[in-house]
């Protein structure tokens, strides 16, 4: 690489890291106070990008931008009001799963305003061209893009230290318990936070509308990258997801320039972790509170009672017996069920006595098979 | 016990045998997750479904469609597919969408001995390498569109080639088919520069870039869809089309056209389907019959699903029996008529003759079309015979 394709790949990921920034820093505020993980943080910031190409015939591009924004925003804290609210105190698993269905519904009511073709948006106005760079063309948006990730970043910055909310956001992010028993009212607090971050997933697609097209595939791919670098980052940390974030994003723009662009998808998971084993806790994060009150590990197996262990035996005759009589179909259908069964008691080893919550735990199936 | 009971309803529930007197297609496709292909396939599928049933049906006897969603990964196809065979007791299996879970079906096809026909697939494999005595497949392949494309790369006379693809089966056999009948065509041909962005992530602003440094005199492509319009437009801000031809496969299909709108990169040689501009008299009555039941233009995949439903009501007709064995004999070599004209389908590999346009892209009004296109048949671009024996291990 000459040194001009050196300085141009350098801006290609900058404008990236802007770009994924926007939408881990919600994803990150979220966790650090609420501890939800929101699987549906990719749907947000898919429906800015649809809500922005949708108003931007009407209303014009930059004010679609705000438009979207808005409607994300709203629409988030109706979620968290009707749903999260409800679910702050149940286990990390029915968390996942209740936003995980919010993408579903999300993605099937994407299908049904939009219809199941990509939508290409327009450009933005005033920045439609290239401007010329070491001699070669770089898309004057991109600059854009560059200038506003660390203008967001300050804003937040300023937010979180300079304001009496952003003090008990950050309160509440190090001590939950502590801040509540404190007096500080974390109902509103809550909503607060996950609206900001809402805002900031629908601004983050509604900017990336220029760049790309608005598709249904945009939820999960946004989302595992954000959560790389959220993670990469440290929990709950803004400044750790702006530096995970430049990481990243440079990483990816100087394989694609070296010629290794096969590795991308996995190098951003190669980034996450080399700095995991060398800081547990991401870049810039700290270690969780202690959760306070009785651990909650649960027993493994409880005893079995003798009509456990019959009724046991007798499933286990039905089923050895069941190819003799059932049909094909069954067949297929009982093994799946075996297989998902094993795989429950798997994951249930892991989680309940382990205590672990693993998310990778389909990866192992996928080895396996 | 609970489980135990349920385990037993759903026993008595599936071994008891549906009767039925019509004549069921087992169809099983990606329609969650490639709806923009797919809408307008299911739409064509349903408008032939229509006409063949008024006509009287087939044999005397009414043709059902029986359609199942397949996850678009090969485990839950592979169970779909059991779940048409064995439960709702189809004659036929069609459908699938990607390469990898068309051939997982193919595969279990053959195990279960079932008339498989793959309608979108285009992995060479399904056909070659696994194709096995019951999958037959519809749409021209990987190899033949890109065939299609080779004598039009090879007259330009660029030496410098660059190559860009979407990182799995259909982009990878894309480029190793246009590196090897390209230098065929044209020996001494250059390949610079190579990115394998993964489907539906490519990052186009460093992968134009990238490109770019290498200073092709022409580009090959397979991207399409959401990766296609990303990289059309970063090229178009960054001029990487100002001294470049590009080559892209699929590109002219009004699903990935459509949405380009104004940014559709003029004198682009693509394959695709030129829907307005077709004037065939099979064409013109497809398009007016498609567009009063549906109020829509038809798209590539409105082609595919119509063609498919016709062509099992084809074979069966001719096999006069809805036996698998009898249907696959039937269906090879059998002759029929499509919107794009009249298709055969091979008897040594399997594969339909229904071609493709070959044209390049051009802005009329704000929109993309082709234009200078022409119609390839799928029969002039095969390998021989006795390569793909050989492939086929027969």
């Amino acid at each position: 690489m000459s040194g001009s394709a050196v300085l141009l790949q350098f801006l290609n990921g900058l404008a990236g890291a802007s770009s994924l920034f926007l939408v881990a820093a919600g994803l990150s505020l979220i966790f650090g106070v609420t501890r939800i993980v929101n699987f549906a943080h990719g749907s947000l910031y898919m429906l800015g990008m649809y809500v922005a190409v949708w108003s931007a015939g009407t209303l014009g591009f930059w004010a679609a931008v705000l438009a979207a924004t808005a409607t994300v925003a709203l629409l988030g804290l109706v979620l968290e009001m009707l749903l999260l609210r409800r679910i702050y105190r149940a286990p990390e698993l029915l968390q996942l799963l209740a936003t995980f269905a919010l993408v579903l519904v999300i993605r099937d009511f994407a299908l049904w305003a939009w219809g199941p073709e990509d939508m290409l948006g327009p450009r933005a106005p005033g920045l439609r061209g290239a401007v010329e760079i070491a001699g070669r063309a770089f898309p004057q948006y991109d600059l854009l893009l560059i200038v506003l990730g660390p203008l967001i970043f300050l804003f937040l910055h300023l937010l979180l230290t300079k304001t009496r909310w952003g003090i008990l956001v950050r309160a509440a992010t190090e001590d939950r318990e502590m801040a509540g028993a404190l007096g500080v009212n974390q109902r509103w607090l809550f909503t607060g936070v996950f609206v900001l971050g809402a805002a900031l997933a629908g601004a983050g697609g509604a900017l990336a509308v220029p760049r790309e097209p608005a598709s249904l595939e945009v939820d999960l791919s946004v989302i595992s990258d954000a959560f790389v670098v959220v993670v990469v980052g440290g929990l709950g940390s803004i400044p750790g997801a702006f530096l995970a974030a430049l990481l990243i994003g440079e990483v990816k723009a100087f394989c694609i320039g070296l010629g290794y662009s096969k590795i991308t998808l996995a190098v951003e998971f190669i980034v996450m972790a080399i700095v995991l084993v060398l800081r547990p806790s991401g870049l810039l994060g700290r270690p969780q509170a202690v959760a306070r009150g009785p651990a909650a590990l649960q027993p493994m197996l409880g005893q079995f009672s003798s009509k456990a262990i019959l009724s046991l035996v007798l499933l286990v005759g039905v089923l050895a017996a069941l190819p003799a009589f059932a049909a094909d179909y069954t067949l297929v259908l009982m093994g799946d069920i075996l297989v998902f069964a094993l795989f429950a008691v798997s994951l249930h080893f892991i989680m309940g006595p382990g205590g672990m919550l693993s998310f990778g735990h389909a990866a192992y199936f996928g080895l396996g098979a | 016990m609970k489980l135990v009971h349920t385990v037993l309803m759903a026993a008595v529930l599936v071994t008891s045998p549906a009767l039925s007197q019509n004549i069921k297609l087992g169809e099983l496709n990606s329609y969650k997750v490639f709806p923009a292909f797919l809408e307008p396939y299911k739409k064509g599928m349903e408008l032939a479904l229509e006409e063949i049933n008024s006509g009287g049906g087939v044999l005397g006897r009414r043709l059902e469609l029986v359609t199942r969603d397949d996850g678009g990964t090969p485990g839950d196809a592979v169970r779909v597919a059991e779940e048409l065979i064995s439960r709702e007791r189809v004659n036929v299996l069609m459908g699938t969408f990607a390469s990898n879970v068309g051939l997982a079906v193919a595969n279990l096809a053959n195990q279960r001995k079932v008339l498989f026909l793959a309608s979108e697939p285009l992995t060479d494999k399904i056909v070659w390498e696994n194709g096995n005595r019951y999958t037959f497949r519809l749409r021209p392949s990987t190899y033949m569109q890109v065939a299609m494309l080779v004598p039009e790369a090879a007259k330009l006379k660029k030496k410098r080639w660059a190559i860009v693809y979407p990182n799995y089966e259909y982009g990878q056999s894309a480029t190793a088919s246009f590196k090897k009948l390209l230098s065929q065509a044209q020996p001494g041909v250059e390949f610079v520069a190579e990115q394998a962005p993964a489907l539906g992530k490519i990052d186009a602003g460093a992968v134009v870039q990238a490109l770019a440094e290498a200073k092709p005199d022409a580009v090959f492509s397979s991207l399409f869809a959401a990766d296609l319009q990303k990289f059309v437009r970063e090229g178009n801000t960054r001029g990487l089309f100002r001294n470049t031809t590009v080559f892209n496969l699929l590109a002219g299909e009004p699903e990935y056209l459509d949405p380009l709108k104004d940014e559709t990169p003029e004198g682009w040689w693509v394959t695709g389907y030129p829907w307005s501009e077709i004037a065939t008299p099979e064409h013109r009555k497809f398009i007016a019959a498609y567009r009063k039941r549906w109020n829509d233009y038809p798209r590539q995949g409105s082609v595919v699903g119509y063609t498919a439903v016709h062509a099992v009501a084809g074979a069966i007709k001719k096999a006069n029996a809805v036996e698998t064995e009898k249907m696959v004999e039937a269906l090879k070599g059998l002759q029929m008529q499509s919107p794009f004209g009249p298709i055969v389908w091979r008897a040594v590999d399997h594969q339909s003759t229904m071609g493709a346009y070959v044209g390049q892209l051009a802005k009329k009004g704000g929109k993309g079309t082709m234009v200078n296109w022409r119609y390839a048949d799928g029969a002039r671009f095969q390998p021989s015979d006795e390569e793909i024996r050989k492939l086929r291990k027969e």
